[in-house]
């Protein structure tokens, strides 16, 4: 059995501690024996939870997590060398590439039926999360991260050369609802657009979601009109897929010990890291922005 | 002024695109004539463009005159439908308003930049106020999107903050060597450039028509990607153009060819519009139902409730000549697009943001 601490709050971490009581052989350790666990989720937004991180590297405990929670490449940097000091392993689980929709995406593309891709289009607009951040380069990183990595992920071996990035408010002053569109550009021209959103104005369990892949063969479009529905008298909305699936695949991968490519993980965590940094640079120079190779 | 209920005379002015289509809607409306068909003289026209002027004019039973002037000096001529390619879009336009007619662009742009496009607005305003009207074919015409803009302006969901436009066609001639048909209809020789120049203003038209304000700044990457017309000849058929607007709101439009024989309508067209109180989609290939055709072998969007939107942008620029009301787009928002159309191909070859 390994026992693991949850660490953080709110959202993500409720997905954690979900995910673990469906995956046999994992154990939510008591607060009292917290000390003793075999390793620590970060129950945190990505590029958030750096201390709990540091906290755990230090006292030389595994550090698993969802995407990278360095704000930064100097905090990547700082949490890699205090994990190297003390011989903790970092994990990066990605758990949106577990979800059964992208999975299988990967797949058809894998398999050819696209062609080599050369568009893609991903939005995500969702309500309000439960907890909430001010300033658009924490907005960017703890929101679009997930889908940046999503987009790398498909284009595989394909290279960002550049990123630009446009945001707003889609609320009154002072409210967290935002959004952003972060174009990538890869070194052969393809392009993605990543559109991410916030809003009060939607229910927390609504939302406006697509997928769209163009490649040279063939194209794939999913969008919230593909879920099932649930109509009453208050209106309508989708059921989405579950959002804990991927985490239970993520972490069954991991005690699996077969599945994962943690060293992968590591450099696509840190990719989907930089882009997001080249987006929220992008917003503040009003250009695009270069991509060190 | 309106055409208080007289025959009103239509000079079709080159057949390069889309002209027969205007032909077709134009001869169905009881109050139109066509008289003639027009173009630059023979030296100065690409061979494929005169015999396609020659045929149409033959197919409509209309004298074709390889005088522009003359045939604007025709009598009874009021409309002037300019169908010829993008670079001649201007001059043609000119010499139609500066003689007085009713001009009807197939599609932007109205000039091969901005400052073209400010004479053809100006030579527009000059004779604006004798009632005469300037428009282009457009796509904030198709139901789908008036739809959408009547949500907004019912306030439904609010202010409109971020806006996204896909306007990806799925019909091309692809990886193979493009025949007659594709070599004129997508040649940059013949068109100064690709899909960019082909519908980008569709795109950047319905953007800001939903916005309902003004683009200030534009972002733009271009690439030939799906079809090898455009790979071998510089020009693109995959291109997002990012918009800044007024307020600090959003926009993206995406304009492309994909070919793909298999898609199950003949574009991948829509818009998704945020507000601050909600959003709103428009789907501007619809309303369609889906066909499955097993004799064919494949699915189709059939469009119905006539949505196809060269009638629906013909029957309103021609409401607007008989009544002498506005045409839903008129000159200024033709002027509005072509500007950021050419910002768009200016960003494309920086690779920088272009202001407004």
């Amino acid at each position: 059995m390994i026992q693991v601490a949850i660490a953080g709050h709110g959202e993500e971490a409720a997905r954690w501690r979900e995910a673990c009581r469906r995956v046999d052989g994992i154990e939510v350790a008591p607060e009292a024996e917290r000390a003793n666990v075999d390793a620590v989720i970060l129950g945190t937004r990505p590029g958030a939870g750096l201390d709990l991180a540091l906290a755990a590297a230090r006292a030389g405990t595994p550090v698993v997590t969802g995407y990278h929670p360095a704000g930064s490449a100097e905090e990547a940097a700082q949490l890699e060398a205090a994990c190297r000091e003390r011989g903790a392993s970092l994990t990066l689980l990605l758990p949106e590439r577990r979800q059964p929709l992208a999975r299988d995406v990967k797949r058809a593309l894998d398999d050819g039926k696209l062609g080599s891709l050369r568009y893609a289009h991903s939005a995500s607009i969702g309500g309000l999360p439960d907890e909430t951040q001010s300033g658009s380069g924490a907005f960017l990183t703890e929101r679009a991260t997930p889908a940046l990595d999503l987009l790398a992920w498909f284009f595989g071996d394909r290279v960002v050369t550049r990123v630009f990035a446009r945001d707003c408010s889609l609320g009154t002053p002072g409210e967290s609802s935002h959004y952003a569109s972060i174009v990538l550009i890869f070194a052969d021209a393809s392009q993605a657009v990543c559109e991410i959103g916030q809003t009060a104005a939607f229910a927390p369990d609504t939302g406006l979601r697509r997928l769209a892949l163009t490649g040279m063969r063939g194209s794939l479009y999913h969008t919230e009109r593909d879920h099932d529905l649930v109509i009453t008298a208050d209106g309508a909305r989708p059921l989405f897929d579950d959002p804990v699936a991927g985490y239970a695949e993520a972490l069954a991968a991991w005690t699996g010990g077969s599945g994962l490519d943690a060293a992968g993980n590591l450099e696509s965590g840190k990719t989907a890291l930089r882009l997001a940094r080249a987006a929220a640079e992008s917003l503040r120079t009003g250009q695009p922005v270069a991509l060190e190779q | 002024m309106s055409s208080n209920g007289k025959t009103l005379g239509v000079l079709m002015l080159s057949a390069a695109r889309h002209q027969s289509a205007f032909a077709r809607v134009l001869s169905q409306q009881p109050d139109i004539r066509l008289i003639a068909l027009t173009d630059d003289p023979e030296a100065e026209l690409v061979p494929w463009v005169r015999e396609a002027n020659l045929a149409l004019a033959a197919q409509w039973n209309v004298p074709y005159i390889e005088d522009i002037d003359a045939a604007l000096a025709l009598p009874g001529v009021d409309i002037v439908t300019v169908c010829s390619q993008y670079f001649r879009h201007g001059p043609h336009a000119l010499k139609a308003l500066r003689a007085g007619k009713h001009v009807l662009l197939d599609k932007q742009p109205m000039g091969m930049s901005a400052e073209e496009g400010e004479s053809v607005f100006a030579a527009w305003q000059a004779v604006a106020e004798n009632g005469v009207q300037l428009s282009y074919i457009h796509h904030v015409v198709d139901p789908a999107v008036i739809r959408a803009r009547k949500i907004v302006e019912g306030g439904e969901i609010g202010e409109p903050r971020a806006v996204f436009v896909s306007a990806m066609v799925t019909y091309g001639p692809g990886d193979e060597e493009a025949d007659e048909k594709w070599f004129r209809g997508l040649h940059p020789q013949f068109w100064g450039g690709g899909e960019l120049i082909h519908h980008g203003a569709y795109g950047i038209g319905v953007a800001r028509y939903l916005m309902g304000c003004e683009i200030t700044s534009v972002f733009t990457v271009a690439a030939g990607h799906f079809n090898r017309i455009h790979r071998e000849n510089g020009s693109e058929d995959l291109v997002t153009v990012s918009l800044g607007f007024e307020n600090g709101r959003v926009g993206t439009v995406i304009v492309g060819r994909a070919p793909n024989n298999a898609h199950p309508g003949y574009a991948d067209e829509f818009a998704n519009l945020i507000g601050t109180r909600g959003a709103v989609t428009a789907d501007w290939e619809g309303p369609w139902f889906l066909l499955a055709d097993s004799e064919q072998g494949l699915s189709r969007r059939e469009m119905y409730g006539r949505a196809d939107a060269t009638e629906l942008a013909i029957l309103d620029f021609l409401r607007a000549v008989r009544t002498g009301g506005e045409p839903l787009q008129g000159p200024a928002d033709g002027l509005a697009e072509v500007r950021a159309l050419w910002a768009a191909f200016d960003s494309a070859k920086t690779g920088r943001t272009v202001s407004l």
